[in-house]
């Protein structure tokens, strides 16, 4: 087997159509966005569940979530599906439970940190929304270059023509200042609608796929299995097997969901657009097979490349040069890759779609919410007398832009490093640990004080430690994994919330 | 637990994944398209009321 691709004119037709449908979209939003900052920041709070859920799912099923699972799972096989699992449970206890997500409603929030001034104080929130931003715009860094290092793969550019990636880069540049601008235009209105969109196109794209994928005579669910069984034994479907993951990454990514689902302002904001609190909570357990399918899809596909690579020597040297059992090599290039060898043109066409949706409405969702909570819980704040409605929208719209522009310029010229994950869950780690205990503290502890929220948020950041974690072995001698670090920080945030509430509780509760 | 216990439980997991997932999106899909109509109806009546 070789190294080609099926992209043809066809699938290229299917993408174009599909991305002016989606400016389509945002410039009809534009024309609906005039009743104020809540239309534009949290869509008038009016979506109904089918919509918010559908909307909830496509920003999670992100091409730069695709494309690190199934990064993950070429060397750990169905073993990396336990975080699938485990997104998928805590999905369905929120639902169930309304933890956190029924209170932030009820609440009637435009945003998770102005939640912080709501309990504590201002200041709190200020240093909330600006660490959120802060660790938002690191973690979105990422996005532009993994999607061109899809549609690289996808298209086959890479094999056809010599500096190839400028061109891809060009592309994927365009396709960011594409969002931007219905972005801008529409606001959270367009974010829901084309999210919905993206999600129509991915679920037909990927159920597509998926049948291709189990269907083909070269692989199937049982040559799949059988492969990586045989070469790489247990670790390939336990995550505490020798070899594997171990305990502590599971119990870390077990937080690093709940925390993500109820803080992480992408995410977690479709708990403040839904029309109530019944429908908040009905969101997370309609989404619940979503949140299993963004992780257990790429993982299958990154499998189902495995059982072709140890049917194909020349494959094996491309992707697994020491042997199957050892190290993988180019990893990033096995979802695309499969994808563009087994998919006839018009379906692939479709799929490409499908996974430019999926880069799309994740980049929508970050750019919206951050700018937003900059505008409202940083901007707004510190602004005497407070900011009127429509220089809060003009504001976030210049937010939108500013950060998009930053994504141009960094995202997608900019080398990667070489563990997305770890870059990806430490920048994250430097909000959530802080910012989740201080949320759920505020909520059900009645002695969270101002201090003990301000001093947790500010812990946050030592998970930046995690970003030097390869420098800082090579220094010291001692490589601690970058699971033990974030863990770390959500534990070092509890500890610091715990005891400076009890030391300096607020006015009122002393 | 075997690997052979492993592969079975991961198969009935990606069954019922999978399986409810599309079951979800086949419901969510035409509901989806009637909270898009209703939220451009709501938002066109707010612009309205903001306009005026």
């Amino acid at each position: 087997m070789e190294l080609t691709s099926n992209f043809g004119m066809l699938d290229a037709a299917i993408v174009v159509a599909y991305l002016l449908a989606t400016l389509l979209v945002g410039v009809l939003a534009n024309r609906r966005v005039a009743g104020g900052v809540a239309a534009y920041l949290v869509g008038g709070r009016n979506a109904g569940a089918a919509l918010n859920s559908a909307s909830y799912v496509g920003t999670g099923l992100g091409l730069v979530t695709l494309m690190y699972a199934s990064i993950d799972a070429f060397s750990n096989g169905f073993a990396y599906v336990t975080l699938a699992l485990i997104s998928f449970v805590v999905s369905v206890l929120l639902g169930l439970s309304g933890f956190v997500v029924g209170p932030l409603r009820r609440l009637e929030l435009l945003t998770i940190s102005e939640y912080f001034e709501h309990r504590f104080d201002r200041r709190t929130r200020v240093l909330g929304g600006s660490i959120g931003a802060l660790a938002g715009i690191l973690n979105m860094g990422l996005f532009p270059k993994m999607g061109a290092t899809f549609v690289t793969f996808l298209t086959g550019a890479s094999l056809t023509a010599p500096g190839s990636e400028t061109t891809v880069n060009l592309v994927m540049s365009l396709l960011i200042v594409l969002v931007i601008a219905y972005t801008m235009l529409g606001g959270m209105l367009s974010v829901l609608v084309t999210d919905y969109l993206q999600f129509v196109v991915l679920s037909v794209g990927l159920f597509l796929a998926v049948a291709a994928c189990l269907s083909h005579p070269l692989l199937g669910w049982d040559q799949i299995v059988a492969s990586m069984a045989e070469h790489r034994g247990a670790r390939m479907f336990n995550p505490v097997a020798d070899g594997g993951y171990g305990w502590i990454w599971v119990v870390f990514n077990t937080v690093v969901f709940l925390a993500a689902a109820i803080c992480w302002a992408p995410e977690a904001s479709r708990a403040l657009t839904a029309k109530s609190e019944r429908v908040a909570r009905l969101t997370f357990l309609l989404a619940a097979p979503g949140q299993f399918v963004r992780l257990g899809v790429p993982a299958l596909f990154a499998a189902a490349l495995f059982g072709l690579v140890a049917q194909s020597p020349d494959l094996q040297g491309h992707f697994f040069p020491e042997g199957l059992g050892g190290e993988a090599s180019n990893a990033e290039q096995a979802m695309p890759f499969l994808l563009s060898r087994l998919l006839p043109t018009g379906v692939l066409g479709l799929v490409a779609a499908g996974m430019l949706a999926a880069f799309m409405s994740t980049h929508d969702s970050y750019l919206l919410c951050w700018s937003s909570v900059l505008a409202h819980d940083v901007v707004g704040p510190l602004t005497k007398g407070g900011l009127s409605q429509a220089a809060q929208i003009r504001i976030t719209r210049t937010g939108v832009f500013a950060i998009g522009a930053f994504l141009l310029v960094w995202g997608v010229w900019y080398e990667l490093p070489e563990s997305v994950w770890t870059y990806m869950a430490v920048t994250g780690t430097i909000y959530m640990s802080g910012a989740s205990v201080v949320l759920i503290g505020g909520l059900y502890w009645s002695r969270a004080s101002s201090v003990g929220a301000f001093v947790a948020l500010l812990g946050g950041l030592v998970a930046i430690v995690g970003l030097f974690r390869e420098e800082l072995a090579a220094s010291t001698g001692i490589d601690v994994p970058g699971e033990v670090i974030g863990l770390s920080s959500f534990g070092f945030c509890a500890v610091l919330f715990v005891v400076f509430s009890l030391l300096f509780p607020d006015r009122e509760a002393a | 637990m075997s690997t052979e216990d492993l592969v079975a439980l991961w198969g009935w997991i990606y069954a019922v994944g999978l399986g409810t997932f599309f079951a979800v999106a086949l419901v969510l899909i035409p509901f989806g398209a009637r909270d898009v109509w209703r939220l451009y109806r709501s938002a066109a009546d707010q612009s309205g009321e903001g306009e005026s």
